[in-house]
């Protein structure tokens, strides 16, 4: 419900804009900035369930190995 | 070699470093203390691992103590298998080993380079901190004991417990991180969009102001809904048990604060609380996270299991099967290997029995037991093979049954008598409620009376303002940084409430043996006819050609000989050693091996003879750490303390010189009186503290209120406690107490700080007229200042300690 009026504000208030001819670049900046945002929170839900917090050593020393061992590629 | 090297007096270990003076074992100019060492550098050699080498200075691990050849053999075993590994199907199998060697970059390395050692393997990957590698591996080439064998050969031995089989490995709870990251993304949009709200909008935008507003709604309904879930359970759970905890006011904050703000927001009459809600969320969680931090590489619950092997070997018409060991049933023939422990109480049938308990008693000097003596589990067997027949299945076995803390059918012994204590933090929180709901009230009737418009607003403010979440910020930054403060001290605390009950203890009890004095190092004292330099080199080089503990000791007491010739070496085991030492015919063990005599002493001593002419003795005795004297002094005026020791009293006088004359000192304790002992002070009203280290302790251990186990090493295993300390940190211990007490001042005076904003928040809320300005104002302000307050506040108490 919550969505269908947020989406009916914003609707209205587009078409506001429109009519009047301010077209604010605030909405469309505020939207991009949430989503790079989102993007960011999803990597760090990414890298918290894929471990990466868990080990910090390895991964440090693994990068100075010369030849990498074959099981940095995800097995099958 | 360089000619340097060689005067250094000492020559390193290519492989493992360490000392190998005398060694003739060489390879390319590269100097080995033993095969097992030269040989996994050339396996390592072989494989073109070198890099190994390169990237540590002598990593590897010492093989002077070569495992026997079928110690995996129970691996081979379909039953075990499945227990064991993670995934398996026809192909591949997934398995993870614990690998506690696991020391440097170099051992991750060549452990994720096994596929070049073994072609049956697809790959291995390290995890450091648990020190765990997980294997993938085909099932023709290669298999599960293969692999395994492949790790012991090069260095590290997998560790295969018997808690393998019957736990499954915890899983870490992440989603209190998740619930982190969603309540930090929102307030900080948030807080953004609040903006406007504060600083105003102008009037001809007022539709973009309502979009703010809305947006505010929509990102606050995740923390609601999901980050908070943590304070709704929490302060659930203890309404159910009739207790109200400090999660009770703060979740009725949240869901007080998220209501009257939809309100607003849906009435279009206000911008509601979200940035102020979503923030006390964000920073309660990072305290909670912060305060529950916990080390993974150690266990505080472990019982007997995590110590015995998976398997042992059951002898069956005259044939080893490998059996596991909940399947042993009384009656069994047990062959116990060299350097294997004993996993359940039996009669000795076969060989020479010299066992090592110091896990048990922290002993470490080995006991003697003839065929038919009854054999303990817990001990380790450390000369030649044995057997033993079962008398009492595993669990049921004398020393295992005490830390079958949660079975009571095995007669295990439980923290009963004692409620679990609870933090002062939460008495006090309950205070705090009452206060909030009785000024809740009194504005709730004066609005009523006077002017019924401003009644909730006014009632809802306060439980918003008045939140004690300034209290749960203190107090879980506070134990968060004490614990971290502690673990780089090497003490290491189950928990927060650990804090507070080592702030609370009373009485310290200490357990002698293992714990006051060195499980590693003796006092000696020789006591005879004069010894020479040279014969003293001379029995130093007999004895460094024995293994047995003694013979180590007495090799470090009488220096390190340069390389001399021992001929005619020969070893009894449990007795003695005798041989040529450049030429002197030189003999040394017991009393009955050197002299003939029969043994009437109960002290640990070692006789001498060179030429077949009795010398004396060197006796043995426990070496009190350094520390401990110290220690003593400072603790002394301020609590009591015991000494409870299973041996007997032969140390008394050397205690009450460290200790003084207030002490009570208990001997020949066994187990269960230790335990008693405890009981008794605690019925006597005291908080105990108990600090040991052998499973002979673990009663104690468990019903003290705070059980502190001491570890040589990290690793090593302790009985399940709330605590374990480094024994070489023993000594501060005076000033960790000091640093736990100071934890609740720290966290009382943070709270006078937050009940100052608490008043001014009131101030605007009993009026009715709480702007959300105020609000967003007061509610980081504080939060962050009393975050600062506490952190600073510990950290600064704790380098004025030099910890």
């Amino acid at each position: 419900m919550t969505l269908i009026i947020l989406c009916k504000s914003v609707q209205k208030y587009f078409y506001h804009q429109f009519v009047t001819g301010k077209m604010s670049v605030i909405i469309i900046l505020l939207f991009a900035s949430i989503s790079v945002a989102a993007i960011f929170l999803a990597a760090f839900l990414w890298g918290v369930k894929t471990g990466q917090f868990e080990d910090d050593y390895s991964p440090s020393s693994r990068i100075l190995f010369d030849d990498k061992p074959a099981s940095t590629t995800k097995p099958l | 070699m360089s000619s340097k090297a060689i005067t250094r007096q000492q020559v390193q270990c290519f492989h493992c470093g360490e000392d190998c003076n005398s060694s003739k074992i060489h390879l390319e100019e590269k100097i080995f203390c033993c095969e097992g060492c030269k040989m996994v550098y050339q396996v390592i050699n072989q494989n073109g691992l070198c890099d190994y080498y390169n990237l540590n200075d002598r990593p590897g691990v010492s093989q002077r103590i070569a495992a026997r050849k079928d110690k995996f053999a129970f691996l081979d075993d379909e039953v075990i298998q499945a227990k064991l590994v993670s995934f398996h199907d026809d192909k591949q199998t997934h398995i993870t080993f614990y690998l506690p060697q696991m020391h440097c970059s170099s051992c991750l390395y060549l452990l994720e380079n096994l596929h070049r050692l073994d072609e049956g393997i697809i790959s291995s990957r390290v995890n450091f901190t648990r020190k765990e590698a997980n294997i993938i591996f085909l099932n023709k080439p290669t298999s599960l004991r293969k692999v395994a064998e492949l790790l012991n050969a090069i260095g590290y031995e997998p560790y295969i417990s018997l808690n393998d089989l019957t736990e499954t490995r915890p899983v870490i709870n992440k989603s209190m991180i998740y619930q982190l990251g969603v309540a930090g993304f929102c307030f900080g949009n948030i807080m953004l969009m609040s903006f406007p709200e504060y600083l105003g909008v102008d009037a001809s935008e007022a539709g973009l102001r309502e979009i703010f507003r809305w947006m505010n709604f929509a990102l606050a309904i995740p923390v609601f809904l999901y980050s908070a879930l943590p304070f709704y359970l929490s302060s659930w759970k203890s309404l159910q048990h009739k207790f109200l905890n400090i999660d009770a006011p703060i979740a009725l904050a949240i869901i007080v604060t998220f209501i009257r703000s939809a309100y607003e927001v849906l009435s279009g009459t206000g911008g509601g609380y979200f940035d102020s809600m979503t923030g006390i969320v964000f920073f309660m969680l990072a305290g909670r996270i912060l305060q529950d931090k916990t080390y993974r590489q150690l266990s505080f619950e472990r019982d007997y299991t995590s110590y015995f092997p998976i398997a042992v070997s059951v002898l069956k018409e005259n044939k080893e099967i490998p059996t596991l060991l909940p399947e042993i049933k009384a009656g069994d023939t047990l062959l116990i290997h060299h350097e294997e422990l004993i996993p359940a109480d039996g009669i000795l049938t076969r060989g020479k029995a010299f066992i090592d308990y110091s896990f048990v008693t922290g002993e470490s000097v080995p006991v003697l037991k003839e065929v038919g003596e009854i054999v303990y589990a817990g001990g380790k067997q450390t000369e030649g093979n044995i057997e033993i027949l079962v008398v009492k299945e595993v669990a049921q076995s004398y020393l295992t049954k005490l830390w079958n803390r949660d079975d009571p059918m095995a007669g295990g012994f439980r923290k009963q008598e004692q409620a679990k204590s609870v933090s002062f933090v939460h008495l006090l929180s309950r205070y705090f409620t009452y206060i909030i709901f009785t000024i809740a009230a009194a504005t709730a009737v004066y609005w009523g009376v006077n002017d019924t418009h401003k009644l909730w607003p006014a009632v809802t403010a306060i439980f918003i303002i008045a939140c004690p979440c300034a209290l749960l910020l203190s107090n879980t930054f506070t134990n968060g940084n004490i614990l971290s403060i502690l673990g780089r001290n090497h003490l290491y605390l189950r928990n927060a409430q650990v804090i507070e009950d080592i702030a609370n203890a009373d009485h310290i009890v200490f357990d002698k043996t293992g714990t006051l004095t060195s499980t590693q190092e003796q006092d000696i004292m020789y006591e005879g006819g004069p010894l020479s330099r040279q014969q003293k080199q001379r029995i130093a080089a007999l004895a460094r050609c024995s293994n047995h503990p003694l013979s180590k000791a007495l090799v470090k007491y009488l220096g390190a000989p340069d390389a001399m010739q021992v001929t005619a070496f020969k070893e009894t085991t449990g007795e003695g050693i005798e041989g040529f030492a450049e030429d002197d015919w030189i003999k040394i063990g017991s009393e009955e091996y050197v002299t003939g005599r029969k043994s009437k002493e109960e002290s640990t001593a070692v006789y001498i003879s060179i030429e077949d002419k009795v010398q004396g003795r060197f006796r043995f005795s426990n070496h009190y750490r350094e520390s401990i004297p110290e220690l003593v002094r400072k603790l002394e005026n301020d609590y009591q303390l015991s000494v409870i020791s299973g041996d007997n009293a032969a140390e008394k006088n050397n205690l009450q010189r460290i200790f003084g004359d207030k002490i009570t000192l208990l001997f020949n304790q066994k187990p269960e009186d230790k335990l008693d002992y405890i009981r008794f002070l605690q019925r006597e009203g005291k908080k105990v503290m108990m600090i040991g280290d052998g499973l002979n302790d673990a009663g104690a251990l468990k019903q003290s209120n705070i059980g502190i186990a001491v570890a040589e090493q990290t690793n090593n295993f302790t009985p399940a406690s709330d605590a374990i300390i480094e024994a070489k940190q023993l000594s501060a211990l005076s000033k960790f107490i000091r640093l736990c007490r100071a934890n609740k001042n720290i966290v009382m005076a943070s709270f006078v700080l937050s009940i100052v904003y608490n008043i001014i928040g009131l101030y605007f809320a009993v009026q009715g007229d709480l702007h959300p300005l105020i609000a967003a104002i007061l509610m980081p302000s504080s939060s962050l200042s009393i975050v600062l307050l506490t952190y600073g506040n510990s950290s600064l108490l704790a380098r004025s300690m030099k910890l």
